[in-house]
């Protein structure tokens, strides 16, 4: 018979991954209108470009673990998530497309 | 070096997508005797844009500052402040799905979790529209150095 839910870690990783690509595109909007921020950003890696990867990759792993370990994403762990998956991706690209254009 | 990162990155992107191409295939066919195939196209997914996020990374970081002053000062500024803007951020969306897509994998029988097969489907479709919008603004880039150098030598005759 057909399981209808994602396994906990998978929903857990998924929601990170979403959370993590909004967060993408609103660091990228800080960093473009807060020069310091940017400037921060360089100083930690030695290019803002370098410390944008770390800070997504670090947080995808790192919130996917959390919401793992404390059972976050039972409750969607259907496809509701990837309606948001989704969304989340479509927003952010049009967001990033909207702010350079 | 330069020319080895700038063929290496997007020949990496390409692989991936042909990969995700593979694993969209092989979950839509999903039956129980294919879930190994579909570990491997997932792996490869993720191992290609990591692949390609690294030489990409690279060349960005070491080699295109010079190019960007020489795109910014051609006609074709839009292919630095517009495409290259919007594609070294937008590429962190497909690197974190293909980061994502093994958890998935491994984790959940495809063949009989119609949730998972939904949402390996979800993020291929993604990475596949994602990483050629991200090769087409390429293309752009790449158009937009050349613009510039050409007016730069055809200034340079001139003189």
């Amino acid at each position: 018979m057909d399981n209808q839910k994602l396994d906990m870690k998978s929903a857990a990783f998924g929601l990170s991954a979403i959370i993590t690509i909004v967060l993408n595109t609103f660091l990228v909007w800080a960093k473009e209108s807060y020069k310091p921020l940017e400037e921060a950003m360089t100083t930690l890696s030695g290019h803002h470009w370098i410390t944008h990867s770390i800070f997504d990759i670090v947080l995808f792993i790192g919130l996917g673990y959390i919401f793992y370990y404390i059972n976050v994403a039972d409750k969607i762990r259907d496809a509701r998530l990837v309606n948001v998956l989704y969304l989340s991706v479509i927003v952010s690209t049009l967001g990033l497309i909207g702010w350079f254009l | 070096m330069s020319n080895i990162l700038i063929l290496t990155h997007p020949a990496f992107g390409i692989l991936s997508v042909l990969a995700a191409v593979w694993l969209l295939v092989e979950t839509m066919n999903a039956n129980g005797l294919n879930q190994a195939r579909i570990t491997k196209a997932a792996y490869g997914v993720t191992i290609f844009m990591l692949l390609a996020w690294i030489f990409g990374g690279v060349w960005y970081v070491e080699y295109y500052p010079m190019e960007k002053a020489m795109i910014l000062n051609g006609p074709w500024a839009f292919a630095h402040s517009f495409y290259m803007e919007v594609k070294e951020h937008l590429f962190f969306i497909p690197l974190i799905l293909a980061l994502y897509l093994p958890v998935v994998v491994t984790r959940n029988r495809l063949h009989a979790n119609r949730t998972a097969r939904i949402m390996v489907v979800a993020i291929c479709i993604n990475i596949i529209i994602l990483s050629l919008s991200i090769e087409v603004a390429g293309a752009v880039i790449n158009q937009g150095s050349k613009v510039s150098f050409v007016q730069k030598d055809s200034l340079g005759d001139k003189q």
